[in-house]
């Protein structure tokens, strides 16, 4: 680092009233630490500008110095880890070091573990894009992953989980308000008008009351008004109409509905004097034909009222129409590709034209699931001859649906037909049925019978049998209420939203909540929804509000001291540790008996054991090993044309299988440094060299005793990820090294530091090795690069997309190397050695990476002792996997939540 | 539900290509045309970001005045020089290390709109409003949308961004509170979605209104939920709940503003299929969606980031496979600098292209471009020297008619970029006393 000499000496002990040092031996600070810091360290960090932005020079006293918890903590790393004093400084000679960590481990309390400790707070943490998916997924048993499309989540402290920094932009509300949509339209299928013919009636044709306009039709006294409705189908229909009345006396117009007579509902028409509401019953009917009646059941007639609008109760209907058969639609539009084929009616248009035989139009369609879909197409047609153009369209070489096409291009038209597809990608085609030219219309351009396509689009799945509905369709909708009645309704409501509101709050449920909720549901049933329609209301609401969002923990009264967190938020902790999810049934179980804590080893061990701890490959190791990156990497095509789409996704994939075998195989933690077996496929396996692997799936392979592989160090993944496009860093890799495994990153460069020159003269003239060695020459990058390099070179033999090699250009590689303490090393495998042989930093780095991500909050100065308890643990015995864990779900910090009082940042 | 018409999902032909686009005033609400018969048109305000500072060599004009010499790396501009302010001189002192140590990157597009150091901290990020949310903030009440934040680059995939930085500061430069980044869309789908997608034809007006009226009282009931929690809350909690009441308030806001998209026409936008892999195109489709936002009055306030800061997109298609950060630190390599120069003119090239459609876009009797003021820049000068005076600034559009382009404009070092800032507000009548760091308004820059 920069050492700015001479700047600002003028401590409080220096200024000209300050007793000599040697009469102030009292305190402890003064006496042991002040001289030493002095002598070492207070040239550089001190001062407006004190080197690292450590000023060392603010403390006067022992009892002002140890309230800088933050400051020692820093301090007694650089210390330790022999950062400082820096190499072209005075050392510190054993004794110092001893005053100086002596007193901080003594003296500062965050060092002390024995004392009470401050578990921390974790702010409250929203639910991620990786934890809403899951959370969705284990709520209702779909594959839906609506967070997608959410904005990224914002990384701190390695990881994308940190409570503090996962803000709500208002952005990502409008997100979760139409994920909320989409996902209720997926569990619960509902009905769609809008997807379905409807017929119109005309006033007109009713008989009984009086006609008075196409939009008025009128009952001055009790009596019925009716219409002949003929049904080919059994199914869901829908009668929509518009109504008001005159309203007089205290009650508004009630009326009644009926089939041949018989009575389907009554309500209240509460709109008045020519100001029509729309009002909808829900019909469910067998093919037929009936009498559709509408009655007006309270005639009221005062004429002393002395308002004279007060005098006569009349009823109007101002429309009618029935809609139906229903389909039960997914509104999801799906993802289209543009129509191809035909000839283009204009540049700027999309617009495809049909006029010739075989002329076909045809689009690429994606479906999530196996299912039906509506596709629907917006066709015209210029029509020439006796009929119109029909268009057919095809799918698999089967004609699925023709139409007629009458509109002209001044007004396209929407054709819809129901389509069966598969996972996937299909593909689906038009063509015009019968082709025509008029031979008696001379201009070429209007002779001929043509079909126009502007577009189409495809929404579902749509579900034609009630059989097929998904399994959450029923769940959510098996207790539908016998009628209309109010409690009826609610009674049913209750049955399906307590339990889904248990499971989406993740805690035991208040009668408030659910009171709220069936209130939205009522709402929805005086509106004259269906029941079905206000359990999707109902979902929606659910998956909006903060409860669900927000992994809430309760807070204690006591402003001085932590508390034990809840069973129920141990549960939720633990659940979206391991699984990036929700607490499942067992776990929510334990927590409502209070057992949770008691048998909190066995469950830690089942949820590891679980498909559901991939989410700790995907997240964890994802972020941890920076695996994610991975796929953001480019390299030069020029250099590695080897490299393509599945070579990235395989290196991937070892990867992850090999993270999967140490967390379900309960392996030693050691070798994620160095093991004797790694996972390929048939083309990784050549990547690497290894012999006798066929076959594009991968297994598990025993590494031969002098293989430099092993490891996560030198897979593939993490050796391209640390790689430049066109050649190995050394710097990266050192760097990553320093930074994932030993848990000391290097600080970053000093700004206009130059980069080592990749002009062609002096890549010719020396490896990147001397290069580097050049580099680091200079002292102002020597004292990290010292650190750096040497870890990078060891894996100089594999070059920039982890293949392995034994030549750069003409030079001979040489990956041997001294690290800063005086070991020294050759190639990856006695590198490797090195750090397995004094694995202590990487223990606390893994705990400390380990321990972030469990709590969803960067770690501070006062988990110090929480991270050497989770170190040590590891340390001990067999470094299992299932040790890391059980140790820092054990830990205060997972355990407890401290008072705000003590929230450190 | 993403319910979509066909008749109104209308179509772009070319989006993401360099185009005219003629026919969109016909999808100009009837409030702008006719506020452009009787009065002006709206102002719209434009902050678009290049990371990584520039080639210095060939970005800042040697002459001032009118008629200036127009360096390299802005050749592309050629053809708007009279539409466009070269500045230079103007500084961020508060993306400066101020004894806050390394993390210039961070700093750089965390003050760019603030003015504000930004705390340095992985997780407690603070810095400040930032200049296109005071925008947004009064000329939100307008529109649709207060304003819209989008870009190229989502957050960081793994790994750490800046020093002891939060990535959150090198990915957005768009601050709603301080502590609360507006998160951007980087899917042009996605944007045009939220932009033209949510009408559906099929719908009848009552369906609508119902559709409405229950979107309300789901509302209504996370309100509840949301109070019911805030008792039971510390602190710091409670400004996240701060940040769902606020979400909540602007969905509403738009339920208000009777949640309809505007209606444009019988004409036809192709809906974008997803990210598009190819640079160019992901901007210039980007590009198309910020104009038509602003055409179609949707907003009036647009931050873009063409990357987030220290980015390490390398451009193999203008023949650098290098990533950019690690150019950016060029050592006075004459190779290297070559390079950045190439890159500096290739994103000029592509804002060029933005303005091109801008100007073409008729708005009654002037352009979208002339009722713009459009900064394009970013927050350090020399990616060698993370220095944060001169910045590259460029600023486009008159602000209708209130701005005198077509001149190079040199400060003295050390003016603060904040001051260009109050510049902009005044063009639409939000005139600060201060912010930032400001010291007082930029001389000779409005008419």
């Amino acid at each position: 680092m920069h050492c700015v000499l001479g700047l600002l000496l003028i401590t409080p002990w220096m200024a000209g009233d300050a007793k000599p040092m040697g009469t102030v031996a009292t305190d402890p600070f003064q006496k042991q630490v002040l001289p030493v810091l002095e002598q070492y360290c207070i040239d550089c960090h001190s001062g407006d500008e004190p080197s690292a932005g450590l000023a060392l020079d603010l403390f006067t006293s022992h009892d002002e110095a140890i309230k800088a918890g933050r400051t020692w903590a820093k301090v007694y790393d650089a210390i330790e880890s022999k950062t400082m004093p820096p190499e072209d400084a005075e050392p510190l000679p054993a004794k110092d070091y001893a005053k100086v960590m002596n007193w901080i481990q003594k003296d500062v309390s965050y060092f002390n573990c024995t004392a009470e400790r401050n578990p921390g707070r974790v702010t409250m943490r929203r639910l991620n894009k990786a934890e809403y998916n899951n959370t969705i997924r284990d709520l209702f048993g779909v594959g839906l992953r609506p967070a997608d499309g959410f904005p990224a989540d914002d990384v701190g402290h390695g990881f994308d989980n940190i409570g503090e920094l996962l803000s709500m932009p208002p952005l990502l509300m409008e997100k979760y308000l139409e994920a909320a949509q989409l996902v209720s339209g997926r569990v619960v299928v509902t009905h769609e008008p809008q997807f379905s013919p409807v017929r119109p009636f005309k006033l007109k044709d009713f008989e009984g009351g009086n006609y008075n306009s196409p939009t008025s039709r009128g009952l001055y006294a009790n009596g019925v008004m009716t219409h002949s409705l003929a049904i080919n189908e059994d199914g869901e229909y829908l009668l929509r109409f518009g109504a008001w009345g005159n309203q007089a006396g205290k009650d508004p117009v009630r009326i009644e509905i009926r089939l041949d007579g018989k009575p389907v509902t009554a309500f209240d028409v509460e709109a008045v004097d020519g100001v029509p509401d729309e009002y909808r019953v829900p019909l469910q009917l067998k093919k037929g034909k009936y009498k559709l009646g509408v009655a007006f059941l309270n005639d009221h007639y005062d004429p002393q009222a002395p308002n004279p609008r007060q005098r006569d109760r009349n009823f109007y209907l101002s429309s009618a129409e029935v809609v139906g058969p229903m389909m039960r639609v997914v509104p999801n539009t799906l993802e289209v590709g543009s129509l191809q084929g035909g000839d283009r009616l204009s540049k700027q248009f999309d617009t495809r034209v049909m006029r010739k035989k075989g002329q076909k139009v045809v689009a690429s369609i994606k479906v999530p699931e196996t299912g039906y879909y509506l596709v629907r197409t917006r066709l015209a047609a210029q029509n020439v001859g006796g009929e119109p153009a029909k268009v057919d369209l095809r799918y698999a070489n089967k004609v699925i649906d023709t139409v007629s096409v009458k509109a002209d291009r001044s007004k396209f038209e929407t054709s819809q037909a129901v389509l069966r597809l598969p996972a996937g990608e299909s593909v689906i085609g038009w063509e015009l049925a019968n082709p025509y030219s008029d031979p008696k219309i001379a201009d070429w351009n209007k002779k001929q019978r043509k079909a126009y396509i502007e577009g189409f689009e495809v929404i579902g799945p749509v579900f034609t049998a009630d059989k097929d509905l998904p399994a959450s369709h029923l769940k959510l909708t098996k207790d539908q209420p016998a009628s209309r009645d109010a409690k009826e309704w609610r009674a049913s409501a209750e049955k399906v939203l307590r339990p889904l509101l248990r499971k989406a709050y993740r805690r035991p449920i208040r009668q408030e909540d659910l009171d709220r909720l069936l209130e939205l549901v009522e709402f929805g049933r005086e509106q004259g929804e269906t029941y079905d329609r206000t359990m999707q209301y109902a979902v929606q609401a659910v998956l909006v509000s903060p409860s669900f969002l927000f992994m809430v923990e309760g807070d204690t009264d006591d402003a001085n001291h932590s508390t034990e967190i809840s069973e129920h938020e141990l549960a939720v902790r633990l659940s979206y540790f391991l699984w990036s999810s929700m607490p499942d049934a067992e776990l929510s179980e334990l927590a409502d008996h209070g057992k949770l804590r008691s048998q909190l080893s066995q469950q830690v061990r089942r949820m590891l054991a679980d498909p559901k701890a991939k989410s700790l490959v995907e997240n964890f190791a994802g972020q941890w090993l920076q695996l994610r990156s991975l796929k953001a990497i480019t390299p030069d095509k020029k250099v590695f044309p080897q490299f393509d789409e599945s070579l990235r996704a395989d290196m991937k994939k070892e990867s992850e299988m090999f993270f999967t075998e140490v967390v379900q195989g309960d392996r030693d933690v050691l070798e994620f440094i160095d093991s004797d077996y790694t996972f390929v496929n048939d083309r990784l396996a050549k990547h690497y060299g290894l012999g006798g692997v066929k076959g594009s799936e991968f297994r598990r392979v025993a590494l031969p005793k002098d293989s430099p592989l092993g490891g996560v160090l030198t897979q593939a993944s993490v050796l391209t990820l640390t790689s430049n496009p066109n050649r190995t860093s050394p710097v990266k890799r050192g760097k990553w090294i320093m930074e994932q495994i030993l848990g000391t990153p290097p600080p970053p460069p000093p700004p206009a530091v130059p980069e080592l020159s990749e002009a062609k003269e002096a890549v010719e003239a020396a490896t990147l090795r001397d290069r580097l060695a050049m580099h680091r020459a200079k002292p102002e990058c020597s004292s990290c690069h010292n650190k750096m390099d040497p870890l990078g070179l060891a894996f100089e033999n594999f070059d920039a997309i982890g293949q392995w090699r034994t030549k750069e250009g003409k030079f001979k590689i040489d990956a041997s190397g001294t690290l800063p303490d005086g070991r020294s090393f050759d190639g990856p495998g006695s590198l490797k050695s090195i750090l397995k042989e004094q694995p202590k930093r990487y223990f606390r780095c893994l705990s400390e990476k380990m321990l972030t991500y469990a709590l969803g909050r960067g770690l501070e100065y006062y988990d110090r002792c929480t991270v050497d308890g989770v170190a040590e643990e590891l340390a001990s015995g067999d470094h299992r996997f299932s040790t890391l864990v059980l140790a820092v779900v054990h830990s205060d910090a997972f355990q407890r939540r401290g008072s705000e009082g003590s929230k450190g940042e | 539900m993403t319910r979509r018409a066909i008749h109104r999902r209308t179509v772009l032909k070319g989006l993401g290509t360099a185009l005219t686009l003629p026919w969109l005033e016909a999808m100009m609400p009837r409030k702008v045309l006719a506020a452009s018969a009787v009065a002006k048109p709206p102002v719209r305000l434009g902050f678009l970001y290049i990371p990584n500072g520039v080639n210095v060599d060939h970005w800042y004009p040697t002459t001032t005045g009118f008629n200036f010499d127009l360096p390299t790396s802005l050749q592309p501009l050629a053809a708007f020089k009279d539409d466009i302010n070269v500045i230079s001189g103007l500084t961020h002192d508060k993306a400066r290390s101020n004894q806050d140590g390394a993390g210039d990157h961070a700093r750089a597009a965390a003050c760019f709109l603030t003015g504000v150091q930004p705390k340095k901290s992985s997780s407690h990020i603070r810095t400040g409003v930032s200049i296109d949310q005071i925008a947004a903030e009064v000329l939100g009440n307008e529109t649709r949308f207060p304003s819209i934040e989008i870009g190229c680059e989502a957050g960081r995939l793994a790994g750490q961004c800046d020093s002891e930085y939060s990535c959150a500061y090198s990915a957005n430069i768009s601050w709603k509170s301080p502590t609360t980044p507006m998160a951007k869309e980087v899917d042009p789908r996605q944007i045009f979605d939220r932009l033209f997608g949510s009408d559906n034809p099929n719908e009848s007006r009552e369906s609508a209104a119902r559709r409405t009226m229950f979107q309300k009282s789901v509302l209504d009931f996370v309100k509840d939920d949301a109070n019911r929690l805030q008792k039971k809350l510390g602190r710091t909690d409670q400004r996240k709940l701060d940040e769902y009441f606020t979400g909540v308030r602007e969905i509403e806001r738009r339920i208000e503003l009777q949640n309809k998209p505007i209606d444009v026409g019988a004409q036809q936008l192709t809906r974008p299929t997803g990210i598009p892999r190819d640079y160019a195109e992901h901007v210039g489709l980007l590009s198309d969606l910020m104009v038509l936002a602003f055409q179609t009055d949707s907003t009036r306030v647009c931050t873009f980031m063409y990357g987030s800061e220290g980015s390490g997109r390398s451009y193999p298609f203008i023949g650098i496979p290098e990533g950019h950060h690690e150019l950016s630190h060029h050592g006075s390599d004459p190779a290297k600098l070559e390079k950045l120069a190439r890159i500096d003119q290739y994103n000029v090239t592509l804002f060029s292209q933005l303005l091109e459609k801008m100007k073409a876009a008729r708005e009654g009797e002037s352009s979208l471009l002339e009722n713009s003021v459009i900064v394009f820049g970013g927050g350090i000068n020399d990616g060698n020297r993370h220095n944060n005076e001169n910045l590259p600034i460029i600023v486009a559009g008159q602000g209708g008619n209130t701005i005198l382009t077509g001149r190079s404009l040199r400060y003295e070092y050390e003016t603060p970029l904040c001051n260009l800032y109050l510049n902009m507000l005044d063009r639409v009548d939000i005139h600060l006393p201060r912010f930032g760091d400001s010291t007082g308004r930029l001389r000779e820059f409005n008419v």
